[in-house]
């Protein structure tokens, strides 16, 4: 991996918390059951998966 | 956050002379460097409120302007060699972004904190570690501590992750000790198992 390659992974992950630190009111039902929903769908993605 | 009343044309005019001040401290090859800052630091403590009235919270915006524009200058100075070393500019993008992420920072919840920090906590462990897998799973030939940190995490995390997002349920249903207690057990795990990500990140490095 490149350094500018992985500078700009690192900064697409910062940018992804800071977007989290950002919020500032609880989940709706409707977010908190959303973000299940993709985490579930996420790890069932074949990088979650052991090889 | 109550809002800080700060005389923004007098904290640019401190600011200003703390700068010219520590140029010129510089120059004198007697003072020592590792005593600009708190020199600055008493200017500014000084300066601010002899302009803007004297109080303890004029003392304490004063003192932070000054050491607010060391770290300003800091910030340029190091900018520049970073930029020198770095013939793509991909550290300038990230460089000019620093003061962004500083100052625009972290919002005060509005809703109830412990359940806000803890959605939070949930979903940055979440991000951290699935861009990590997704990034090992992307590579050949990894080292073999990598490959089994990856492995561990892939085991360990969902369990966890679920348990967390059922700790907030019943905090949210129930917010007492014992529920707020569950809720940061879990939480510590998400971070531990997040902070395995990170390590294993920086081994690649």
């Amino acid at each position: 991996m490149t350094i500018t390659a992985a500078a700009l992974a690192a900064l697409q992950l910062a940018l992804k918390l800071r977007a989290i630190a950002q919020q500032n009111g609880e989940w709706t039902p409707e977010q908190e059951a959303e973000f299940r929903a993709d985490t579930e769908a996420a790890f069932k993605a074949s990088h979650w998966q052991k090889d | 956050m109550k809002d800080i009343p700060i005389n923004l044309a007098v904290a640019g005019l401190v600011v200003g002379l703390l700068n010219a001040i520590g140029s010129l401290l510089k120059a004198v090859p007697r003072v020592q460097n590792h005593y600009i800052p708190f020199v600055l630091g008493m200017g500014g403590g000084i300066a601010y409120p002899a302009i803007e009235g004297w109080t303890a919270l004029n003392v304490v915006i004063g003192i932070g302007l000054a050491v607010g524009s060391t770290g300003l200058h800091q910030w340029v100075q190091q900018g520049a060699s970073v930029v020198k070393k770095d013939p793509d500019r991909t550290s300038m993008l990230i460089w000019c972004l620093v003061p962004w992420f500083v100052f625009v920072g972290c919002k005060t919840p509005t809703g109830d904190p412990v359940a806000v920090r803890a959605q939070q906590t949930i979903e940055a462990s979440f991000t951290t570690v699935d861009t990590f897998l997704a990034y090992e799973h992307s590579q050949k030939n990894l080292p073999g501590s990598v490959q089994e940190a990856a492995d561990t995490l892939r085991t360990q995390y969902p369990p966890a992750h679920r348990a967390a997002l059922d700790a907030l349920a019943a905090y949210k249903r129930n917010r007492d000790a014992y529920a707020t207690n569950t809720l940061n057990r879990w939480l510590a795990t998400l971070l531990e198992l997040a902070a395995v990500a990170a390590q294993a990140r920086t081994e690649l490095n």
